[in-house]
């Protein structure tokens, strides 16, 4: 009994022996090679695409297109404010990464957007209330029908309208992962759904590491 | 005023009914903007009998009407399916919760607040009707539909 209690105490002290071994040695080899990618899931590296300049509105009715992405990082999320379920879940998300990054002074740079595939419904004074009631610094994007597409286009956006109902109701079926842009408009990385605060944060600290440490 | 104390410590406890065959627990309202026309509710429940229960309808005085919902993700697109009863099998448990199950409610007559209790009456198959409350809650979702409970 006892040789077996010892046997597992020694197993056990192996792999913890090991494990640091391989945390240094890991650390090791981000911190001396920078260029290759780390393992961050969504990562899109070495080929992040440029998005091209686009037009919409915000929920203050202010143009908004590329420039307002530029210098930021940018957390994008499609949805619209008839959804009940999926984007209401993602915004309170996003509002705890907004709240952890500010707790870490690592908010200033960063900015939290939703857009909006439901132009019909989702007037900018709608638009308006619901983006500021999960966070005053969020914004809200709008636009025609046509400027909506088109930048949904250029990140590989899918959203249909499903079927009015007599009373005139209807969902929207649509992309529900969380995008990320760099502050030169390049979109870096793609987080699917269900997304967690503390590993969204994880990971944009990660990436933003990494991106700063390519220039 | 300590009767309101005590009124408000009974309203805070999640609902429960329970007979002898259904119990429903952890009723609550996600919480929206004022200008959401369509919340959802979540809730559980438990089958204790030894046949198939069916879910056939919900309602409430304050919403014109309810649907049963779930959510599907098939690669990163989120569609959210009507679903017209929900089976629970004999001695099982069925939780509507974030990102999978929602009663959708429909046009609130009234704007709801946190802390707001919703009357919701719940038909089943078996003929019973269970009358309960719904919390209104603010959702810190990642407490909510993580498995792993994180205290720092």
């Amino acid at each position: 009994m006892k040789n077996r209690v010892l046997t597992s105490f020694a197993i056990i002290v192996c792999f913890l022996v090991l494990g640091a071994g391989l945390g240094v040695y890991t650390s090791k080899y981000y911190r001396t090679d920078a260029a290759a990618k780390p393992e961050i899931e969504g990562l899109l590296w070495p080929n992040p695409k440029q998005i091209g300049p686009f037009t919409a509105i915000d929920h203050n009715g202010n143009p908004f297109g590329l420039e307002q992405l530029m210098g930021k990082w940018s957390f994008v999320f499609f949805g619209y404010t008839h959804c009940p379920d999926v984007c209401p879940i993602t915004l309170s998300v996003l509002n705890q990464v907004y709240q952890k990054l500010a707790a870490e002074n690592a908010v200033n740079n960063v900015q939290v957007i939703f857009v909006s595939v439901d132009p019909e419904r989702d007037t900018k004074e709608q638009l308006a209330s619901y983006v500021e009631y999960f966070n005053k610094e969020f914004i809200g994007v709008g636009g025609t029908g046509q400027q909506i597409a088109s930048l949904g286009q250029q990140m590989g956006i899918v959203y249909y309208h499903g079927e009015k109902s007599s009373s005139g109701e209807y969902a929207v079926d649509h992309t529900a992962s969380v995008f990320l842009i760099d502050p030169s408009g390049r979109w870096v990385a793609l987080f699917s759904a269900p997304h967690q605060a503390e590993d969204l944060v994880n990971r944009l600290l990660a990436i933003q590491h990494f991106i700063d440490g390519q220039v | 005023m300590r009767l309101s104390l005590l009124l408000l410590a009974l309203l805070s406890v999640p609902s429960v009914f329970a007979d002898n065959t259904i119990q429903i627990s952890n009723a609550w309202i996600n919480e929206a903007p004022p200008t959401v026309k369509v919340i959802a509710g979540y809730l559980t429940i438990k089958n204790i009998s030894d046949k198939t229960l069916d879910l056939i309808t919900a309602s409430s005085p304050d919403f014109e009407k309810i649907e049963f919902h779930s959510t599907k993700m098939e690669d990163g697109i989120a569609s959210m399916q009507k679903i017209d009863v929900i089976v629970i099998p004999a001695s099982s448990e069925f939780s509507f919760s974030p990102g999978e199950y929602h009663l959708m409610l429909f046009n609130g007559k009234k704007a709801l607040k946190e802390g707001d209790s919703v009357p919701l009456e719940l038909t089943f198959s078996d003929g019973q009707t269970i009358s309960i409350h719904a919390e209104v809650k603010r959702a810190n979702i990642t407490t909510d539909i993580s498995t792993e409970h994180h205290h720092h």
